[in-house]
């Protein structure tokens, strides 16, 4: 008896494990449906199936410059998103301290934000060539602005009772900033986070299409331009693929512990 | 130590708080406000910390070496108590020296076991004593307190009169500020009666 209730409960949680993975898979064999589909309906010459672009995607993985493509994009991205960061911690504070700072920064943040990455692409080109300038600079303008407004808001937000026990047992800048400042603006630095590692993946690969001559980017700009369609639908995959990477390994993650870090502490806006 | 000198004062947009306040404290003194809420007593404390500038009258503080326990206990939510007691203590002492000082005051104040924990899991009264815990650590020459035996059990409040008595042994001008007086009048306080708003000292 026991062991025909040992099988029972065995088969039963096999069965409950195949249908999770089931779950997970069917969005994408969903996906593979309509892809084979859209090929069937227009021709393999204007829409490669999955199984043309699954062979030279194939192919494409071997190759070792293809892996420096994808380095040099997420060289450039991180590179860029850094610079981001750097200047939304360094004039998101003090704006978050004083609010006429803030009055003086926020128009010019708002400009910039709202920009779209078109316009600091044509700009950098011409300034700078094509090169990794242009997608470099363009996510660091891309991503400044979220990282700006959450830092200014989370410092804003801070308790002043604790600036001031700060300044009764004269705490150094460097301390203030370490113990006060970027423990209480976490919350907004995290929410910030992720969103800009959403954006950057992105930008990054629309700044390539423009200015680069390499990166992943550039890649698919060249497959375009030879029409060489199940190339671009390979390189296409690569970037999906990575960017899911992204979004479940990192921003996941973040907002995860956004929400965390949240819990009976209000939410950044 | 402290001299208060025709002391005015104003938050702004409002009526004045302290009027015309003169105060003076020497090594030793312990002098408590008495007096209902609003009426001016925390801020006559903030103004010896540095923290309001008076519109009218000088302040002039004898020393460096402050210790504030404010109304709300203003700690760090995100370290732990030992490390709250321990921020006072940075730039003058090693971090061991500060640890074993932080854990030294924390014990004197009956919460050793809860050294490693953060502030939202600590009680009021608790939070109160990390908060005290802090300004005695710094050895300090000034002492404010801010409502110091509120939300404390009786034996809390006399392992804080304890505190208060030994570092007074030491030459601590104290400052302190209470709706209660019997505490003030155990330590031997000068207690300074205020009607209400604004306060004429």
């Amino acid at each position: 008896m026991a062991a025909r209730a040992r099988w029972e409960s065995d088969a039963g949680g096999l069965l409950f494990g195949m249908k999770s993975v089931l779950q997970r898979l069917l969005p994408w064999l969903l996906l593979l449906m309509v892809w084979a589909g859209a090929t069937a309906a227009f021709g393999g010459a204007l829409v490669p199936g999955p199984l043309a672009t699954g062979r030279i995607l194939a192919r494409l993985l071997l190759r070792a410059d293809t892996w420096e493509h994808v380095a040099l994009t997420l060289f450039r991205g991180s590179a860029g998103m850094l610079i981001g960061v750097a200047l939304g911690y360094l004039l998101g504070i003090p704006c978050g301290l004083s609010a006429r700072a803030m009055r003086l920064v926020s128009p010019l943040v708002t400009a910039l934000q709202s920009c779209p990455p078109i316009v600091w692409i044509s700009l950098l080109l011409v300034w700078a060539g094509i090169g990794a300038t242009v997608p470099v600079l363009v996510v660091a303008a891309a991503t400044f602005p979220v990282l700006f407004i959450n830092i200014a808001h989370g410092t804003a937000d801070l308790d002043p009772g604790l600036l001031e026990m700060a300044s009764v047992y004269r705490l150094p800048a460097l301390r203030i900033l370490l113990d006060i400042i970027l423990p209480g603006t976490s919350r907004y630095a995290l929410a910030a986070f992720s969103f800009a590692l959403g954006i950057t993946w992105k930008v990054t690969a629309t700044a390539e299409f423009f200015g680069s001559g390499t990166g992943i980017g550039a890649r698919i700009y060249w497959a375009y331009r030879q029409l060489d369609m199940p190339l671009l639908f390979a390189w296409t995959t690569v970037i999906v693929v990575i960017g899911l990477i992204i979004e479940m390994g990192l921003v996941h993650p973040l907002r995860h512990g956004v929400r965390i870090e949240g819990q009976g502490q209000g939410g950044p806006p | 130590m402290i001299t208060l000198d025709h002391l005015a004062f104003a938050y702004p947009g409002k009526g004045l708080v302290l009027e015309d306040v003169s105060l003076r404290l020497d090594h030793g003194d312990l002098v408590c406000l008495c007096g209902p809420s609003g009426c001016g007593k925390s801020t006559t404390l903030d103004i010896v910390a540095g923290l309001r500038t008076p519109q009218r009258g000088t302040r002039q503080v004898g020393s460096r070496r402050l210790g504030y326990a404010f109304q709300e206990p203003r700690l760090l939510p995100w370290r732990s108590a030992r490390d709250n007691v321990r921020i006072g203590l940075r730039g003058w002492l090693t971090a061991h020296e500060a640890a074993t000082a932080a854990d030294e005051w924390l014990g004197r104040l009956g919460l050793a076991e809860a050294a490693a924990t953060r502030p939202a899991q600590l009680s009021g009264g608790m939070r109160r004593r990390v908060s005290l815990a802090r300004a005695f650590a710094v050895r300090p020459e000034i002492l404010l307190l801010d409502e110091p035996f509120a939300f404390l059990d009786e034996d809390a409040c006399r392992r804080v009169a304890d505190a208060i008595r030994d570092l007074h042994g030491r030459g601590v001008a104290l400052l302190m500020v209470s709706h209660v007086r019997d505490w003030a009048e155990a330590l031997g306080c000068r207690i300074l009666d205020i009607p209400g708003a604004p306060v004429r000292l």
